[in-house]
């Protein structure tokens, strides 16, 4: 499906867009809205998704395009929070970072400042995880999904999620450790 | 610390993101029952999706100026993303522009084809079957590599360097007609551990019958070759499985440059644990012949539930034999998208495009006659002659974005044949890619047409036809392809009827699309019909100086709102004027009224207004049956410039 979306765009053919969005609008949607809070900004930073999609596709040729158009909307939904200083901060979002910084010490966080090197740990650690964890972690920590919808979309119950992502913290935490960014 | 945390998980790679965002495949061992149950819950789950939030990024905001599909930044010059988070490819410059040389001479016997094997659809209805097992409807071949081609291939430049494996086939599992011998392209980094093994069970999709073409890197000319597959989801857990002495074989998942395979014992763990539904055909110390037999029970259950189009030049015995170009080479790339069949041949190097028909199950070829390619104008020697210069060929429009500090941070030519009315034409585009702006990451895109006629003749004033000869669904299949009848709407509209062309033939593109409702692919007729009317009868609010003020026009049918709408957005120094076109007032003025505005002849009242936190000024101009509901996103009057503005019917009427 990406080669077919990813020669439209490249044709210049709107008919790109309109397969994106049947087949990531959900997806897009759900992170900006999850980031945002916000049905009408979710709606807003989608389609400024598309647009980025529509101007930069050519000359690129992201591949994974879902990973690509998650990177931009995600990108998008997180300026538009910090450029709103009137923005509640109380998103499904920012709640799922609270719950993912409450592993990690502030002073430690602090220490590592750039987000970058604690980038690359976490991309380490995910590779350790099995697949399905670490699918728990990215539609957790990365997309801002619920618990709830996390477990309905993996056939799991809302208790096995929490549970796993619990370890999945513990675990992180022990890492980051081992690695010596803690 | 959040903000850290947030730049850390921008740092996820790209592979994990797309894990996640996929639908998750379930997996687990062999049962009917389980299959059955877990479709449920896919229903179940995609339900409880759509239930847990509004309906996705197709139900535009009721605000006016602030739906649709538009830059965010009070701008027309693009979204703002931090540059430092935004994905990057760095930016080239090219020196010059080169075409592969082809050295091919091989005649191909007959039609060849790309197809896409990885779905299946149901016999009855004609729908997709549900994707949940791989192994119903990809190719299931067990093979073994007989050798590794020496050198290193691209299909495309942004493709992975790969190697050329081939491949001899063991047991074709679901296909009727494998070729003993195929070709294997895979990653270079992960092909040189796969000859060590016995044997391996792929999941394949055929990428071409013949003349399947590849730039080798080492030569850069194109080769050819018949038969190519390819393992799609090759990242998926399980879709390449070795065995060796008639097990199935895991060291290959440890190896370093298998890491996506690398929690291959977690998974085994949960498959004997039963923690999640999971198909895989085996376990540990599972033999060849029970990850067979698993494998052939998941193809039997979907028995008579789908066909296989494996290759399908045999179906189409409308299309005759095309005899190669001298000192060229053919690749027949096929695609079947609604009703219509696209062909690429590739010709020296350069693409053709080839629009073919399906009528009534009847297909209509305007693919190339051997007349036609005896009789091509050399677009290799045009294109050399544009290549050395195109910095002098930027249009002028463009150098205005120049002197505000854009560079062109990227430029390419995309040159193609095309066959209008028994005519073969030459179009070249060339495309600048303007960049390096701050807080502006998408930058713009521009493209300039070149139309070359048999005679090798080369203009650059015909838009219009170039218009015709490489969107032909345009034009002949309005209804059929109702969305593109919209986009001609467009163009209609972002150059207007009645002014001269400021810019020759160059068109600006950006900043001016369309939108749509997409969960409605079968848009009715009648609601493009609709539009139509409006756009003979009625108005159009267009402005007369600059397309580029142009920022999106829009076309919502009543599935968005309560009655079809048409939109446009306009960024006028710095103020957003909206424009909708409906039947009836898209919103009510609420306010006083401040004074009256006209634009041509028409005029109303400008009244204050406010959607949400938004105040502005609204109006409404009642021509014929029809309204145009304006908001301007600013309080003063004085501001309101309308002045540029003129209500045009398609014949452009003032």
């Amino acid at each position: 499906m990406d080669k077919r979306i990813l020669k439209l765009l490249w044709d210049r053919q709107e008919r790109g867009l309109e397969e994106m969005a049947a087949a990531y609008g959900q997806r897009l949607y759900g992170i900006a809205y999850n980031i945002l809070g916000n049905r009408h900004d979710a709606e807003e930073c989608v389609n400024d998704t598309y647009l980025v999609l529509w101007n930069t596709i050519p000359p690129q040729r992201p591949e994974p395009l879902i990973a690509y158009a998650c990177r931009v909307g995600r990108n998008i939904a997180l300026n538009r929070l910090r450029s709103d200083s009137t923005q509640k901060r109380d998103s499904r979002y920012d709640l799922s970072l609270d719950e993912l910084a409450g592993c990690i010490p502030s002073a430690s966080m602090e220490q590592v400042m750039d987000g970058r090197i604690l980038g690359q740990s976490i991309n380490k650690f995910l590779t350790t995880l099995p697949k399905t964890s670490r699918i728990i972690f990215l539609r957790r920590y990365y997309f801002g999904d619920s618990v709830k919808k996390i477990a309905g979309s993996l056939s799991l119950s809302e208790n096995t999620v929490s549970v796993r992502l619990n370890r999945i913290r513990e675990k992180l935490r022990k890492f980051l450790e081992k690695e010596e960014l803690l | 610390m959040k903000d850290t945390l947030k730049d850390a998980l921008n740092e996820i790679d790209d592979t994990y993101i797309a894990e996640a965002a996929e639908p998750y495949r379930r997996n687990s061992m062999i049962s009917l029952v389980a299959a059955l149950a877990a479709m449920l819950v896919l229903v179940i789950s995609i339900a409880f999706m759509l239930g847990d939030y509004p309906r996705g990024p197709v139900q535009m905001g009721s605000q006016p100026g602030t739906s649709g599909f538009y830059p965010s930044s009070g701008t027309s010059s693009g979204p703002h993303i931090n540059p430092s988070s935004a994905p990057t490819t760095p930016p080239t410059i090219p020196d010059s522009f080169s075409v592969p040389l082809v050295d091919f001479t091989k005649e191909p016997e007959k039609l060849t084809g790309l197809q896409q094997i990885g779905q299946a659809d149901d016999t009855d209805s004609g729908e997709p079957l549900p994707g949940l097992i791989f192994y119903t409807h990809m190719l299931v071949v067990e093979a073994r590599v007989k050798e590794v081609l020496p050198d290193l291939y691209k299909r495309a430049s942004w493709r992975t360097p790969c190697y050329v494996l081939v491949m001899e086939t063991l047991d074709a599992m679901n296909v009727d007609n494998m070729p003993e011998e195929f070709y294997f392209l895979i990653p270079s980094d992960l092909c040189p551990d796969l000859h060590q093994f016995d044997s391996l069970i792929l999941c394949l999709q055929q990428e071409g019958v013949e003349n399947y073409l590849l730039i080798n890197q080492s030569t850069a000319t194109y080769e050819a070759f018949d038969n190519m597959f390819e393992c799609f989801y090759l990242e998926d857990w399980g879709s390449v499985i070795a065995f060796r002495d008639g097990k199935l074989d895991n060291s290959l998942w440890d190896l370093p440059n298998w890491a996506g395979y690398s929690n291959w014992d977690d998974e085994f763990d949960a498959i004997e644990e039963g923690r999640y539904w999971h198909f895989f055909p085996g376990g540990r110390n599972s033999t060849l012949e029970e990850c067979k037999e698993a494998i052939r029970q998941e193809i039997n259950r979907y028995e008579g539930k789908q066909h296989k189009k494996v290759f399908f030049q045999a179906d189409f015995g409308d299309f005759t034999y095309i005899a190669p170009f001298e000192n060229g080479v053919f690749e027949h790339t096929i695609n079947i998208v609604d009703n219509s069949i696209s062909i690429t041949q590739t010709i020296n190097g350069i693409e053709t495009n080839e629009h073919c028909y399906l009528e009534n199950g009847v297909i209509k070829p305007r693919y190339f006659t051997k007349d036609d390619l005896s009789s091509l104008p050399d677009l290799g020697a045009i294109l050399e002659i544009i290549s050395k210069d195109m910095n002098s060929m930027i249009p002028p429009f463009a150098k205005e974005y120049l002197d505000q500090g854009y560079v062109v941070a990227n430029a390419w030519a995309e040159p193609e044949y095309c066959k209008k009315d028994e005519t073969v034409y030459g179009i070249i585009k060339l495309v600048w890619h303007l960049g390096n702006i701050p807080d502006d990451y998408a930058g713009k895109t521009i493209s300039r047409y070149f139309l070359i006629t048999p005679d090798g003749t080369c203009r650059t004033d015909a838009w219009d036809e170039v218009d015709k000869i490489i969107n032909p669904w345009k034009y002949d299949y309005p209804y059929n392809f109702h969305f593109d009848s919209i986009a001609q709407l467009k163009q209609t509209i972002a150059i207007a009827k009645d002014r001269p062309n400021d810019f020759g033939d160059f068109v600006l593109i950006e900043n001016i699309c369309y939108w749509h409702p997409v969960w409605e692919p079968s848009y009715p007729n009648q609601d493009v019909r609709l539009l139509e009317k409006w756009l003979q009868t009625t108005v159009v609010p267009c402005r007369k100086d600059h397309e580029d003020t142009v920022m999106s026009v829009h076309y919502y049918s009543k599935r968005c709102y309560e009655k079809d709408r048409l939109e446009f957005l306009y960024d006028i120094n710095g103020i957003r004027y909206c424009f909708v076109v409906s039947d009836s007032p898209a919103w009510n003025p609420e306010g006083n009224v401040v004074t009256t505005v006209q634009i041509g002849s028409i005029s109303a009242d400008l009244r204050e207004g406010s959607y949400g936190n938004t105040t502005g000024l609204m109006a409404h101009f009642y021509v014929n049956d029809v309204v145009i509901s304006m908001w301007v996103d600013t309080t003063d009057p004085n501001e309101v410039d309308l002045s540029g503005f003129f209500l045009s019917t398609i014949f452009a009427i003032e």
